[in-house]
């Protein structure tokens, strides 16, 4: 089953979930990997137990800068995934 | 994906279930305004039939007429021509009018159901003296007696929870859960939905699982909105503290792929997950709800109907009350709300009290469908994209759970008095082959 995507209206700026490929690199590589990306301005929220992580990029202005760096380390096969983080809402009285 | 005979039938389908909806939220005097699809030869002598109901008055150009009537009157109509279920006396009457009926729709200036809901309540009597409908038609009463759900300990991820309130203090350990907004171990309400819905789940006298251990997981503002980072955070805690069942009456048409494996990593631990199938009142999928290991929970009103707001679709699994739902509220009061928010609770309770008799998630979940009762859609077409298995039925869950539980205790003493026979039986001829060696 495919989730419905894509509408930027109910996406929380700056945020993603990224996953890394635990298949190929090792634990220490990783974390050199978030230190270079903390370094230049992604802040590790969080990891879950899924082994995903929680990212924020809290310069709103270098998003887009920002992003080519992920894309790449997905290019480069450090970066299995990236994906927005959606906002959720109680359901409105009825 | 949706099945063929509800994409066809969408728009039909959608009109009857709000039809059957309206008529059964209305008491019986209450004026209704009818749309009525007739044969078109045959317009002005129906429509003469038709007065004696009430005010009924002709289109020109098209084959319609509206009638405004009593709502009971709207019923024998509306089961006539769908339900085929007959008055006899009203069919006499009315017999050309009828006959010649190809369908019928409410009109969209429908007047209100006598009790708005989100107004606050105030009980006739005491509050442990109430007998509350919803719980009625679950059977929640009956399976009290045999399961109160301790033991079990039951997370709501919403807007926070009221632990103060006197419904649910004695529900609430000195750990009350986890605010992920602020980042704080007071996960407190401020905006009134959480209370509510614990209230259902495990209040002490206007919920299920009265005896059951509550943990409030704040995940929504003061608004009702958040981020499903924070939901993600929410079950993991609810991991970690080996809760039993988190119920999530929240949820968004689009949601991420990291989402979604949270849920199935929760699941494959054994943590039941209910979610609120949403409120769009249309063939539409919400998440969490439509995730394939969540609990998708539907709203029926008190007369067992579709609630026109809730969401159909296949990946419904139950429905549960949801309509002009009484609950605890912030600063100690009572309120009546109406949405699948207020139906998810129903199962997360009901499934705590079976829990209780039996840890199996899997056992538990397949009970809540085999014993649900089957519920009928207007036109007779497969219901389950309206009501999922059907309404969950709280005290045959339980007696049948708690009956199989016995059986397999008393399985497990015979196996063990088998045992003990068998052993003691070698012991003996040990003896027999020592005293003869």
């Amino acid at each position: 089953m495919q989730c419905r995507k894509n509408n930027l209206e109910n996406i929380i700026k700056g945020e993603y979930f990224i996953k890394i490929n635990t298949g190929i690199y090792t634990q220490e590589e990783i974390d050199k990997v978030f230190e270079q990306l903390q370094k230049s301005g992604i802040e590790l929220k969080h990891k879950y137990l899924t082994g995903t992580y929680h990212i924020k990029i809290a310069d709103l202005e270098k998003e887009k800068s920002l992003l080519e760096e992920l894309n790449k380390l997905k290019e480069q096969n450090y970066i299995t995934k990236i994906e927005p983080v959606y906002k959720t809402k109680t359901f409105e009285d009825k | 994906m949706m099945p063929d005979f509800l994409r066809k039938n969408n728009g039909k389908q959608w009109k009857i279930t709000r039809l059957f909806s309206e008529i059964g939220s209305s008491s019986q005097k209450e004026e209704l305004e009818l749309i009525i699809e007739i044969e078109s030869k045959k317009k002005g002598d129906i429509c003469r039939q038709l007065r004696r109901i009430g005010k009924c008055t002709l289109y020109e150009f098209v084959p319609y007429l509206s009638l405004k009537c009593s709502a009971e009157d709207a019923k024998k109509i509306a089961n006539h021509v769908y339900k085929k279920i007959t008055d006899a006396r009203f069919e006499r009457n009315f017999q050309y009018a009828l006959q010649n009926i190809i369908s019928i729709e409410l009109s969209n200036k429908v007047s209100i159901p006598p009790m708005k809901p989100g107004i606050n309540y105030y009980f006739r009597k005491r509050a442990e003296d109430e007998r509350f409908w919803n719980l009625e038609n679950i059977g929640a009463y009956e399976a009290l007696k045999s399961s109160s759900g301790s033991g079990i300990k039951i997370g709501i991820i919403d807007t926070g929870v009221d632990y103060t309130h006197t419904e649910l203090r004695n529900s609430f350990s000195a750990d009350k859960g986890y605010d992920f907004v602020e980042k704080s171990s007071k996960p407190l309400d401020k905006n009134g939905h959480g209370t509510h819905v614990a209230g259902i789940a495990a209040g002490r006298n206007c919920g299920i699982a009265r005896n059951s251990t509550l943990y409030s997981l704040r995940v929504l503002d003061e608004d009702g909105g958040g981020s499903e980072a924070d939901v993600m955070l929410a079950i993991e805690w609810a991991l970690k503290n080996n809760l039993h069942i988190v119920n999530m009456s929240l949820g968004s048409p689009e949601a991420s792929d990291a989402f979604k494996e949270m849920c199935y990593y929760a699941a494959s631990r054994n943590l039941m997950i209910v979610a609120a199938a949403g409120n769009d009142g249309t063939f539409i999928y919400s998440y969490p709800a439509s995730f394939e290991p969540v609990i998708s929970v539907a709203a029926v009103d008190r007369n067992n109907e579709h609630a026109y707001f809730s969401n159909m679709n296949d990946l419904l699994d139950i429905s549960a009350p949801g309509v002009d739902i009484v609950s605890s509220y912030l600063d100690n009061s009572y309120r009546m709300l109406s949405g699948t928010s207020m139906a998810s609770p129903h199962v997360t309770g009901t499934l705590a009290l079976a829990l209780s008799i039996n840890k199996d998630a899997e056992r538990v979940e397949e009970f809540m469908k085999k014993y649900a009762q089957y519920l009928d859609s207007p036109d007779n077409h497969d219901n389950s994209c309206i009501f999922g298995a059907g309404l969950i039925r709280a005290d045959s869950m339980v007696n049948k759970l708690r009956g199989s539980s016995r059986i397999l205790e008393k399985i497990k003493s015979y196996e063990k008095k088998e045992a003990n026979i068998k052993e003691s039986g070698i012991k003996k001829v040990f003896e027999v082959i020592k005293k003869y060696w």
